[in-house]
């Protein structure tokens, strides 16, 4: 697919970026030539872009993700012009206006007014313009009265809102964001956002570096992976989700000690046969039921539950069949239990044999506060390492509390069933 | 460079300047007048100290010791401030693509703003010591402008210089305290012996402090040949500030 050239807002061709790196460690004098004359002063070279391909659409909005130190910043400046790169070729089409950090060039002498005309000058506006533009941002920042006091006396919240207001506001063709989305309380995030989208569909081109893929989601359709400064994934955005997050399990996984390694890994060979394992070939759960055909129970009336399992072969140790309920609405679990923990009361050799069984449990004194709830039935083999058949949500039901019918605050229990006297001392120490 | 760029970094470099104004005269009762009045005070203890004390016999010395005195200040005032305006400024350079270049341009500017003002401290002087008006004071832009480009070159050179050898800043204050006593600020360049004449002369400030007090207290139209040498010290100084700067700006992103 070619693109034509007047679409493309950023290109990069096998860009890389080294630098030496700062080390402020201290040394005498003595070593210092020492080393200088020997020919073994040591320079260490950080190598923070390594040979970035991309080409970015106008109009497009890019997400770049990375762990911690993966030069995904780096990138950014050097997009944003900020630093040239070592190698390759970096052509970018349009205004930019970047995001690296919010109120960039701000002094703290200033009023908020005054630093609005500095940042807006900054950022590359004549004064004509940034006298335009001016209203638009002190309404954007919301800070109203403070805008004439000095930013020194502002808090760090403020501060964040005028510097968001300020990069925000102006109409730029290239808008490079890093990690600042977390700016101000919840309504002025969710304003930030509604911002950058109006802005991509006035058809600004948006690139955004950030932790938080659930804030790319909202934004991004593109992301881009980055690590040890090469992208390693171009494309949409949930796949790469998936993408980034086996890249960081796959981090996390190389940092662990060798024991630790080994115990994931055997949990992961767990996991990858029950997902493999063919439910129900050699013991079926045939059927789960309750005794109440209408599915509705008092609070505190007994529940019999039945779960009629099919042993399709003789098998060398009983069977564990167990089940566990959870409130339907929090899937929390409230109880659950298996044939293992009522040994005694079951002959072993019950579950043992080719044949269907039906094991009964009783729930007395289920005092459940109202709401719906439901059922997970399984099947084990003796020692609990593998499934035989698993059910989730085979019986659901609802229970209901007289004393607290619509249960509006969604307890798990019956409050008022459970407290049934308070008593207030007016006249209680401190 | 395209003439809204020109025009954005001309709206910046006055707000900047704009701004420095503000923040150093932020909460002093005088304001603006420190500006004026700082020389004049200056002056009145070198007066004192001068004409009672050391006995120069100079025609109204406090006017000659002024002329001297606010040429010398704007150069001393910008390298002083103008070394440590880029590295002051790094945080700016690191998270916003911006010419470095404007910070000492700035601060250039910003003491020029200073000199205007001390010409009407000069002119209260002159009125009050009776020192009629000359036809030569028309001459000082002549004077000011080479001088004010000699001054931007070697502001630009520190201020780079200083990024990567921070012991520029500190060396600067004692080598212009002895570049003060080298250059004919507050002595005229006839009371030196011959051979040490020789070597003041050398000091390119001695042509501008020169060329000033000509304008300002001699009542001298400077020759041409003055202008001429002038222009030859702002241009070398420019040449070689710009040089310096162009060598070094790719990797101040890393050091301040």
């Amino acid at each position: 697919m070619s693109i034509k050239s007047n679409e493309i807002a950023i290109e990069t061709d096998e860009m890389d970026l080294f630098y030496d790196v700062q080390d402020y460690q201290t040394k005498t004098l003595k070593e210092y030539f020492l080393q200088k004359l020997s020919g073994k002063f040591e320079k260490k070279t950080k190598h923070a872009v390594r040979g970035i391909n991309l080409k970015v659409r106008k109009g497009e909005c890019v997400g770049i993700i990375g762990h911690n130190g993966s030069g995904k910043s780096t990138l950014l400046k050097v997009i944003a012009g900020i630093i040239e790169p070592s190698r390759g070729k970096l052509s970018t089409n349009g205004s930019i206006v970047p995001m690296i950090e919010l109120g960039a060039g701000f002094d703290p002498e200033l009023t908020g007014r005054e630093n609005i005309r500095l940042c807006c000058s900054i950022l590359g506006l004549t004064r004509v313009e940034i006298e335009g533009l001016s209203p638009i941002i002190e309404e954007f920042s919301e800070l109203k009265s403070e805008l004439d006091s000095p930013i020194k006396t502002y808090s760090s919240g403020m501060y964040m809102r005028l510097g968001f207001a300020c990069s925000v506001v102006m109409h730029a063709e290239i808008i490079l964001i890093d990690e600042i989305l977390a700016v101000g309380d919840l309504n002025f995030q969710k304003k930030c956002i509604a911002r950058l989208h109006e802005l991509k569909s006035s058809g600004s081109t948006i690139l955004i570096v950030s932790h938080d893929m659930s804030t790319l989601k909202m934004i991004c359709e593109r992301l881009i992976v980055i690590d040890e400064g090469a992208k390693v994934y171009d494309g949409l955005i949930d796949p790469g989700s998936d993408f980034y997050n086996d890249l960081m399990e796959e981090k996390r996984l190389s940092n662990l000690s060798p024991e630790e390694r080994l115990e994931e890994e055997r949990k992961t060979i767990l996991k990858e046969n029950d997902d493999q394992a063919v439910f129900g070939s050699r013991v079926e759960l045939a059927r789960v039921e309750i005794d109440n055909k209408f599915q509705e129970y008092k609070s505190g009336e007994p529940i019999k539950l039945k779960i009629k399992v099919n042993i399709k072969e003789n098998l060398e140790k009983p069977s564990c069949i167990g089940f566990a309920l959870h409130s339907s609405s929090t899937k929390a679990r409230i109880i659950g239990l298996n044939t293992n923990s009522l040994v005694d009361s079951l002959r072993s050799k019950d579950l043992k044999d080719k044949g269907v069984h039906e094991i009964e449990f009783e729930l007395n004194d289920m005092e459940l506060a109202t709401g719906d709830y439901s059922i997970i039935a399984a099947a084990h083999n003796f020692d609990l390492t593998e499934t035989f058949d698993f059910k989730a949500d085979c019986v659901n039901f609802k229970v209901v509390d007289d004393l607290d019918s619509d249960n509006f605050d969604r307890d798990l229990l019956p409050s008022r069933k459970i407290i049934q006297s308070c008593s207030i001392n007016t006249q209680a120490p401190m | 460079m395209t003439k809204r760029r020109l025009r954005v970094l001309f709206d910046l470099i006055l707000l900047l300047v704009q701004k420095d104004l503000r923040v150093r005269y932020r909460g002093s009762i005088l304001g603006y007048v420190w500006s004026m009045l700082n020389p004049l005070l200056y002056m009145a203890v070198l007066s004192v100290v001068f004409s009672y004390v050391l006995k120069f016999k100079i025609d109204n010395y406090p006017v000659f010791i002024l002329t001297g005195i606010i040429t010398w200040n704007l150069f001393h005032q910008s390298l002083m401030q103008g070394v440590n305006s880029i590295v002051a400024n790094g945080g700016l350079i690191r998270k916003v693509k911006v010419s470095v270049s404007l910070f000492p341009s700035a601060t250039v500017a910003s003491v020029l703003v200073h000199f205007l003002l001390s010409l009407v401290a000069f002119l209260l002087i002159c009125i009050f010591t009776k020192f009629s008006p000359q036809l030569s004071w028309f001459f000082l832009p002549i004077v000011l402008i080479p001088f004010v480009l000699f001054v931007w070159g070697v502001t630009l050179a520190f201020a780079s210089l200083n990024v990567f050898f921070r012991d520029v800043g500190h060396l600067l204050d004692p080598a212009l305290q002895l570049l003060f006593y080298g250059t004919p600020v507050i002595y005229p360049l006839s009371v030196l012996p011959e051979k040490f004449a020789f070597i003041v002369k050398l000091n390119p400030l001695t042509h501008f402090v020169s060329s000033f007090r000509d304008v300002l207290y001699r009542g001298v139209i400077p020759s041409l040949s003055q202008i001429g040498i002038l222009c030859l010290l702002a241009g070398v100084s420019m040449v070689v500030g710009v040089c310096i700067y162009r060598s070094l700006r790719g990797r101040f992103v890393y050091q301040v």
